[in-house]
């Protein structure tokens, strides 16, 4: 009968001052150590299923996902991704004797390093920043102008509500005996906004 | 320590041991490995594994198997088997030359 010993699902990770060693529950998990010795450095960010024993189980799987990523950016200078993931989209086992281990590692010291190296440029070279700024004022720049068109655009259809008013109101002033009828008065449509309210009664009427 | 475990130790070692361990760490990293006694699929597993990222990153894909061939038959018995599956990607190294 299935006795699943179950390892413990673990997150780990560290802060700039912090101890650069993850915890690990089971110190002698043999990936776990040759995972880390094989590749030098320790994870700052580690998910860690260090042992999972099952005598006997019959197993499914569907969409299952696992993914993790790094990303940063330094203004317009630096933009880093990189990421791994698994999908798994469907297993269906039946498995006896089984251990196993996962490990979900991210390391940062390289994107510190790069970022560092970005900032040593920037301090050697500060034109940079100038370029920068010019690149953020071009496009603050051309979201002024954009909004300068849509206030535009706005104007031009509050112009054409206008016009619509005015071929209403003489749309209406060309039906006499009904626009006399309403205004009861002479016809002559001198009051455009009394037709646009009539325009309006007559389309929904 | 069963004869599985054992044999997982020795295909990690020898991984380990095939590292190039005076190159840096990789940024990310999923490491999963199982062995089991025996093993039956009831179906063809379907799975898929990448490492994301821009043209400059770097892509590792590493799978090691001992008795399952590259596509399992459903109802076949595996026995003794063990499958490890490890990907990472690594960012460009920063040129620390002047």
């Amino acid at each position: 009968m299935a006795t699943p010993q179950r390892g413990a699902l673990k997150a780990t990770g560290r802060s700039g001052g912090g101890s650069r060693r993850p915890q690990r529950s089971n110190a002698d998990a043999p990936q776990s150590e040759a995972a880390a010795q094989g590749t030098g450095g320790e994870p700052d960010v580690l998910l860690d299923v260090p042992k999972l024993s099952v005598d006997e189980i019959g197993l499914e799987v569907d969409n299952l996902q696992a993914r993790i990523a790094l990303q940063a950016r330094l203004a317009d200078l630096v933009q880093l991704h990189v990421g791994a993931d698994v999908a798994i989209e469907r297993v269906a086992l039946e498995i006896k004797g089984v251990e196993a281990q996962a490990q979900l590692k991210a390391r940062l010291d390289n994107v510190l390093a790069i970022v560092q190296r970005a900032l040593e440029t920037v301090d050697q070279h500060p034109e940079l920043l100038t370029e920068l700024a010019r690149t953020a004022g071009d496009a603050a720049g051309q979201l002024g102008e954009s909004a300068g068109q849509l206030t535009e655009g706005v104007g031009l259809l509050g112009e054409g509500a206008g016009r619509l008013g005015q071929g209403a109101a003489e749309a209406t002033g060309s039906a006499p005996g009904r626009r006399r009828r309403r205004s009861g008065g002479d016809g002559s449509g001198s009051e455009p906004g009394s037709a646009d309210r009539e325009a309006g009664s007559q389309s929904r009427g | 320590m069963s004869a599985a475990r054992t044999a997982q130790a020795e295909v990690f070692a020898g991984a380990a041991a095939e590292t190039d361990e005076t190159e840096p760490a990789a940024d990310v990293e999923i490491d999963a490995s199982a062995s089991a006694a025996e093993l039956r699929p009831l179906e063809r597993p379907r799975s898929a594994s990448h490492v994301t990222g821009g043209d400059d990153v770097r892509a590792e894909d590493e799978t090691r198997r001992r008795n399952l061939p590259d596509r399992l038959e459903p109802g076949a018995v595996y026995r003794d088997v063990l499958v490890r599956r490890r990907i990472a990607g690594r960012l460009p190294r920063p040129d620390t030359t002047d």
